[in-house]
């Protein structure tokens, strides 16, 4: 009995692992982690600006956030529009933006341009509240 | 006065052994993807591993022999060499990954890779074990390991909403992501229920010539440690949810849970925070290191000892040699840390039943224990953690698949 509950169980996780997923179920994999990569280049970005954080922290968190989000954007952009291609073409739009951004912070930081940083996060802020407006009409909260 | 000291360092070693790189992971994790809601995850899984570690102690101190002792000798050698294979399995994993958090804590301050740390880790843990002692071993991490205070300074500084803090030790339904909200959940309790800690734990009493004379010390080191160590986690979990939650930020790597004290406590908390995780997971690497040889001679029936001389305990030793060896040959090529961490833990939720099985008899058997049987209370918990047990081992890899 107790055998035949955890193959049913295998059985289902391994189902549900290897099916094929709908560019709205995708999607909504994928923005929470570019969501949460942003977040944390912003807040990394403003830790290195007022010298919470080491130039060597600063660097690798950001490259990683960067490197993350570019492989979601990428996905994400491959997708099929689908039904609604203007909020799609608009959501990849975004997600560029808040790539970009994040990319400026990197170089900045690389480069130890302190003074320019903040004003660099601020627009990745700006990108942030955007992308969420979007997510919130996908129906993807955080 | 003795005893005094004896209980106070008990109780410093039991936060030391409570805390390890899985505790810190899943902590971190649950506070930033669903602020106070898994809380009670941890209140679980520290009432279940308080009066585990007392039982382990107790038998130890009534019968003179570890768990591994008793199980080989209570249930014999097929059932003792089944559950030796899944916990040494286990165990390589573990110490894997607390040898990666050590690395990870390096990589933190220096920006070097982890991966170039893992080998000189690796050598000067195995250096401690072969020159150390079990106290000198014992102390030396539980007194280093009083640095992982901050995260309850951080808990506290970050002001929460305590009614809500209190609120998450209900269980509740998780209000989005149900299967990840399981997979963290069980991830939590298997870090803190993990197997390793009975048996090193045991050994260790034996090794340090525990009699009945020490039935109340072990009560209060489990209950005073085992409190502690679960209050540094409630910590680390409470500051994660206050400063990662709100701005979205997931624990996927341990760059973003370092940001957890860096918030309230700048430069310096981003310098604890390192401490801490290097710290914690170089004491539990060696715990665990020492675990696997504990284990190995005691299921061969070698001579084993941490307090002897290489020399005298060849073989224990050399058990420790290469299991952290190979450990680390696992970090050398690449996996990453805190997958091998959440993985490792929900493997260990996965194996309960096979560790938490013989507690029950042999904890009734007064061949070992005499007139320190469990009494009801004891015995209604370990019934209790026996079926969470098979939940857990039933729905962990499920839930690794889907929500890890």
């Amino acid at each position: 009995m107790l055998a035949r509950a955890i193959s049913v169980l295998f059985a289902l996780a391994l189902l549900s692992g290897c099916g094929q997923q709908s560019p709205q179920d995708t999607i909504k994999a994928e923005l929470p982690s570019i969501q949460s990569n942003a977040a944390t280049a912003h807040l990394v970005a403003e830790s290195w600006a007022s010298g919470k954080v080491p130039d060597a922290y600063a660097n690798n968190a950001l490259q990683s956030a960067q490197s993350e989000v570019k492989t979601s954007v990428q996905k994400l952009s491959s997708l099929p529009a689908g039904s609604d291609a203007e909020v799609h073409r608009s959501l990849i739009q975004h997600l560029q933006r808040v790539q970009a951004a994040i990319e400026q912070i990197s170089t900045s930081v690389q480069k130890g341009e302190r003074t320019v940083v903040p004003a660099q996060v601020k627009q990745l802020g700006d990108e942030q509240d955007a992308l969420d407006k979007i997510a919130g009409q996908l129906g993807v909260g955080q | 006065m003795k005893k005094i000291i004896q209980v106070a360092l008990g109780i410093l070693t039991s936060i030391g052994g409570f805390l390890d790189v899985g505790a810190i992971a899943t902590s971190a994790q649950a506070g930033a993807a669903f602020g106070f809601e898994l809380i009670w995850a941890l209140v679980l899984g520290t009432v279940c591993v308080t009066f585990l570690v007392e039982m382990s102690g107790r038998l130890a101190a009534a019968s003179k022999h570890t768990l591994a002792e008793a199980v080989r000798e209570r249930f014999g050698a097929k059932f003792y060499f089944i559950q030796y294979i899944v916990e040494v399995v286990v165990d390589f994993l573990v110490l894997a990954a607390e040898i990666g958090g050590v690395c990870i804590a390096l990589q933190l301050v220096t920006g070097l890779s982890y991966r170039w740390w893992v080998l000189p880790v690796a050598f000067f843990l195995w250096l401690l074990l072969w020159k150390g002692t079990f106290d000198l071993i014992e102390n030396s991490v539980a007194i280093l390991g009083l640095v992982t205070l901050v995260f309850v300074a951080a808990a506290v500084v970050v002001k929460p909403d305590w009614s809500s803090v209190l609120a998450g030790v209900v269980p509740s339904v998780a209000r989005h992501d149900t299967a990840h909200y399981l997979f963290i959940a069980v991830s939590i309790v298997g870090a803190l229920v993990s197997p390793y800690l009975f048996f090193f734990y045991s050994s260790g009493a034996v090794e340090s010539k525990w009699d009945r004379e020490y039935i109340g010390v072990n009560r209060a080191i489990a209950v005073v440690g085992m409190g502690f160590g679960s209050i540094v986690s409630l910590g680390l979990l409470v500051a994660a949810a206050v400063v990662l939650h709100p701005r979205g930020i997931q624990v996927d790597s341990y760059n973003q849970a370092a940001l957890t004290l860096v918030q309230p406590f700048g430069f310096i908390g981003f310098l604890l925070f390192a401490a801490s995780l290097g710290i914690t997971c170089f004491g539990a690497a060696l715990e665990v290191g020492l675990d696997q040889a504990y284990i190995t001679a005691q299921a061969f029936g070698w001579r084993w000892g941490e307090s002897q001389k290489p020399s005298k305990d060849a073989r224990f030793s050399m058990t420790y040699t290469v299991v952290i060896f190979l450990s680390s040959l696992l970090m050398v090529a690449g996996i990453d840390p805190l997958q091998l961490t959440l993985f490792t833990m929900a493997l260990s939720a996965a194996i309960l039943p096979i560790v938490i099985v013989p507690f029950l008899v042999l904890m009734n058997d007064e061949r070992y224990v005499g007139k320190y049987r469990n009494g009801w209370i004891s015995n209604a918990v370990v019934i209790f953690i026996i079926g969470l047990a098979f939940v857990l081992a039933i729905v962990a890899l499920p839930l690794e698949i889907l929500g890890g």
